[in-house]
């Protein structure tokens, strides 16, 4: 049974609203997508730059964003 | 963020956040002092012991910053050389601030400072204040001496390697010299490491020289200790030639030779002009007034020039065959031989009758690098690196007509021996007997004494069966001996290709020319090796400063992927991934939007791409025409040809066939949207396509340069990479992150999401060739072209006999019967067709009156075409 077809069946969720690019929600998309079970951190996907996102993987998912952000920086090697 | 007490703490900007970003230049500024000496003796000890005076510039780091602050884009280079430096341990400084910058305020600066333009510290990394007095002296100076490693507008960077120091040795200069004029130069006194060291690096090199005389190879060094290592030297004994008629000088390897000056005029310079007036007085006079100058402050003058001169030179001979050996040896015991060739008095090689045409006119900085080549009377080898656009073609015209013998020229391809020709019999009083080319379809050889060959490198470094009149001309070139051997875009050649090229010919002195040297492979250091050490590099913003190439304007332009877009090429292989950030729909905008702007203005435009598949599919949705690899050659100049002057064609898209070979002196925009992941070099040689532009000494005038960047993707990453030559160079890159009036601009291209996505789906769909970035038709269809690449278009009609192999692909049902974009595809005809379909118009309308001719008329031409023939005939 639907969560949302249900009016009765009410259930109360609590997370964090993430706001952030399109981009940057697509990574978080990516990266949930490539979770499963326990360990998927995405409670709802809102709209192009919200998404809502269980609260003990925040710390966590900065990270990650950052790193895979990190991926696309160059950093000049000094011994060039 | 662990930091030293040091004394220099007191200063507010050691204090400030480490990390914020306007404040590590003039920490980095202070880092570049060196350690503490001369002052104090205690240096080694720490300085926080002994209380010593901060003497810093406040005024001129003030000034660094307000400079940073003027040119962010200066910034991301400065950061480089941190922590580099070879062996050297960290904890070597006293003060350490943070992981980037080294406290070496402890420093004493010399009283008159503010005179003295350069920052040196104990690794050899010099920065130089630009806008000081005597920069312009310190900078001629430094670029003999070190390699400039940025060069931005006001304070620039060099560092001392090695190489250049080696380089330095090859001109001429002495260790003494060098050591003397760079604490002199200096803010602060040198470090005596650095002395050490500089006086280790130098001890050897340049002080044997392997000359080729009279045909016979001598060795030569001016240190007899030297001559003594190598006459013990087991296999250079073994190569030593002994010769009983000449018993005395040889035997005891004590020839001596009195190091000859260049007391002869590189032709095309002022100098050789007032020579040529007789006015023998005012030979060099502006020369010598700059020399004083520098002289009164750094304090070499004549006298050091003139002990230079007394140096017996002591040589003995070595057998020409065996040179190889000879020249692996020395450098393997560290006494690397320089190789000069004394072609003045050169009495076997025949000489050519070459000059300059007397309206030739060599620029400043191109006389400056042939300067450096023929320094002591010698034509020495080595490389010169100059801008594209700046007259490389002239300096090697210019050294051949300096040398005066039978040269050899390779360059990369049968269009630029042509161009070489060409420019020969344009600058030079060469006559057309005695030049010719060796390609594919040019076999010539010249009948007089000596000449001038212009190949390429491909056609020397063929292996295999080769064509019997091609066999024929390579052993006519092996057979002689040359002169000269002159090297175009060295650069680009593997190193194993380059020695076959050098090995096989007996050559005197060799000139490597090139713009960019940088591989992104550690093959660049080879090229010293085999051709010699680099002579001269052009400051790129000087020769733009003073109208030689085009002023141009960077950008990188971020166009942000559409969240379809990105989702997919998050999902995607890496190889899929090159497709999707060049198709990206914004991407696509703001591409139109550019083209738009400076078609409107009158620029023309060119655009580049290295992955074929995008380059087809902007070009066509933006009813462009295209070059790529597969564009038949007489599309190609038709399409070229029209791009010069028509005036309704201002823009054509170009694959990777166009990043060197092709020259439009009319271009004046240049965006690119895909490019070779992180190559610098063809960034440069990109940008080179814009640097001749015609108009660029009109009042004002910018060439314009846009790279399109995918936001978040791996361009991002690449593209910062690339940017890393020219930012070395002096150009800044500004960053756009949005184009005003994108939005505003009529038939924009995708502007609806539908259509995005099935503009995605088409991307998706299309076969693994098309990601590459390889011009792929060079190789598949050897130049024949295809109406698009295979599996672009999955095609249902079983009809066509020879279709590609089967593609599996995902797409909705309509498209099985054609109800999707299909049918609609024909709207975007290729604007290649459309031009030669115009031009065979033309040709049938200029050719008769009307379509069909009277058989009459036809008749009667035939007969006239007949009787003109003849004429020409007879």
């Amino acid at each position: 049974m639907s969560a949302y077809g249900d009016t009765y069946n009410v259930q109360v969720k609590t997370g964090v609203l993430v706001t952030c690019d399109s981009a940057a929600k697509q990574i978080l998309l990516h990266l949930d997508s490539q979770r499963d079970g326990p360990r998927k951190f995405l409670v709802r996907d809102i709209d192009e730059t919200h998404v809502m996102i269980k609260r003990e993987f925040v710390e966590e998912i900065k990270e990650l964003l950052q790193d895979e952000l990190e991926k696309n920086t160059y950093v000049q090697d000094p011994n060039m | 963020m662990s930091r030293s007490p040091s004394p220099a703490s007191s200063l507010d900007f050691f204090e400030s956040d480490p990390s914020s970003e306007e404040d590590f230049i003039p920490r980095r500024r202070v880092r570049k002092v060196g350690p503490a000496l001369g002052g104090s003796k205690k240096v080694a000890g720490g300085p926080s012991k002994g209380a010593p005076k901060i003497k810093i510039n406040l005024p001129a780091l003030q000034r660094s910053r307000e400079i940073e602050a003027a040119h962010p884009a200066d910034g991301p280079i400065e950061e480089d050389d941190v922590g580099e430096g070879d062996e050297d341990d960290e904890g070597y400084f006293d003060g350490m601030i943070g992981k980037r910058g080294v406290d070496l305020s402890n420093q004493e600066l010399k009283p008159d400072h503010a005179l003295r333009p350069l920052w040196v510290d104990d690794k050899g990394n010099i920065i130089v204040e630009a806008f000081a007095p005597f920069a312009r002296q310190a900078q001629d100076f430094l670029v003999a001496i070190a390699e400039p490693v940025s060069r931005p507008s006001l304070v620039h960077e060099y560092r001392i390697t090695k190489p250049s120091l080696h380089s330095a040795m090859s001109i001429g200069l002495e260790t003494k010299v060098i050591i003397e004029v760079l604490s002199r130069l200096a803010k602060t006194p040198l470090s005596p490491r650095l002395t050490a060291r500089i006086e280790e690096w130098t001890a050897s090199f340049g002080k044997v020289r392997l000359v080729l005389k009279d045909n016979r190879y001598f060795l030569e060094t001016s240190v007899p200790e030297f001559l003594q290592t190598l006459m013990t030297d087991e296999v250079i004994r073994d190569c030593r030639v002994t010769r009983e008629q000449e018993a005395g000088p040889t035997v005891f390897g004590a020839e001596q030779i009195a190091r000859p000056r260049r007391d002869f005029a590189i032709p095309g310079t002022e100098e050789a002009r007032r020579a040529e007036r007789g006015e023998a007085d005012a030979i060099g006079q502006p020369n010598r007034d700059n020399d004083a100058l520098i002289g009164a402050v750094i304090g070499i003058g004549e006298a050091d020039e003139m002990e230079d001169e007394d140096d017996a030179v002591h040589s003995f001979e070595v057998a020409g065959t065996r040179m190889e050996d000879v020249r692996r040896r020395c450098k393997d015991i560290d006494l690397p031989a320089l190789e000069e060739y004394d072609f003045r008095n050169d009495t076997v090689n025949p000489n050519l009758d070459i000059q300059l045409k007397p309206m030739t006119v060599i620029r400043p900085y191109q006389e400056m690098s042939l300067a450096k080549m023929f320094g002591n009377g010698r034509a020495r080898s080595g490389i010169i690196v100059l801008p594209c656009g700046a007259g490389k073609t002239l300096v090697g015209i210019t050294a051949a007509c300096t040398i005066k013998k039978s040269a050899l020229v390779l360059c990369t391809s049968a269009v630029s021996v042509a161009q070489w020709k060409q420019q020969f019999l344009h600058f030079s009083n060469i006559s057309e007997k005695q030049i010719c080319a060796f390609t594919q379809g040019e076999k010539e050889m010249f009948t007089a004494p000596s000449g001038i060959v212009i190949s390429t490198y491909s056609m020397i470094a063929k292996t295999g069966k080769r064509a019997h009149d091609a066999e024929k001309m390579m052993q006519f070139l092996r057979s002689r001996e040359w002169g000269f051997l002159l090297l175009d875009e060295v650069h680009v050649a593997p190193a194993d290709m380059f020695r076959k090229c050098i090995n096989n010919f007996k050559v005197h002195a060799k000139l490597g020319l090139t713009a960019t040297l940088v591989r992104e492979d550690d093959r660049i250091g080879d090229l010293g090796y085999l051709i010699g050490p680099k002579l001269y590099e052009a400051n790129w913003m000087d020769l733009a400063k003073n109208g030689h190439i085009a002023t141009v304007q960077c950008a990188e332009v971020w166009c942000p992927m559409t969240p379809e877009f990105y989702r997919e090429y998050l999902r995607n292989p890496s190889r899929k991934r090159i497709l999707l950030h060049a198709m990206n729909p914004n991407k696509i905008q703001a591409a139109q939007f550019l083209i738009n702007y400076h078609e409107s203005r009158g620029d023309k435009v060119i655009v580049f791409s290295d992955n074929v598949f995008a380059l087809e599919a902007y070009a066509k949705k933006l009813g462009k025409s295209f070059i790529h690899g597969g564009t038949p050659e007489g599309e190609r100049l038709r399409i070229l040809s029209r791009f010069q002057h028509d005036p309704n064609l201002n823009t054509i898209f170009l694959s990777k066939v166009g990043d060197t070979s092709i020259d439009l002196p009319e271009a004046t925009c240049l965006i690119q949207i895909s490019s070779h992941f992180g190559s610098r070099r063809q960034e440069a040689q990109r940008l080179g396509r814009i640097l001749r532009a015609k108009r660029r000494n009109d009042e004002g005038f910018n060439a314009f340069f846009y790279s399109l960047v995918s936001k978040d993707t791996q361009e991002m990453y690449y593209s910062s990479k690339r940017q890393g030559f020219l930012i070395d160079q002096g150009y800044a890159f500004k960053v756009i992150t949005e184009l005003h009036g994108l939005d505003s601009m009529p038939n924009l291209v995708f502007p609806t999401k539908a259509q995005q996505i099935s503009l995605l789906e088409e991307v998706l769909n299309t076969g693994d060739a098309a990601s590459e970035t390889a011009d792929h038709y060079m190789r598949l269809n050897h130049g024949k072209h295809l109406k698009r690449p295979a599996g672009t278009q999955p095609v249902l009609s079983t009809s066509a006999g020879s279709l590609p192999a089967v593609q599996r692909f995902t797409a909705p049902l309509e498209h099985l019967s054609g109800g999707q974009n299909l049918s609609y595809r024909e709207q975007n005809k290729s604007v290649n067709k459309e031009l030669s379909r115009e031009d065979r118009q033309n040709k049938r309308g200029s050719g008769g009156n009307g379509k069909d001719q009277h058989s009459l008329f036809k008749k009667r031409k035939a007969e006239m075409d007949a009787i003109k023939k003849q004429r020409a005939a007879g």
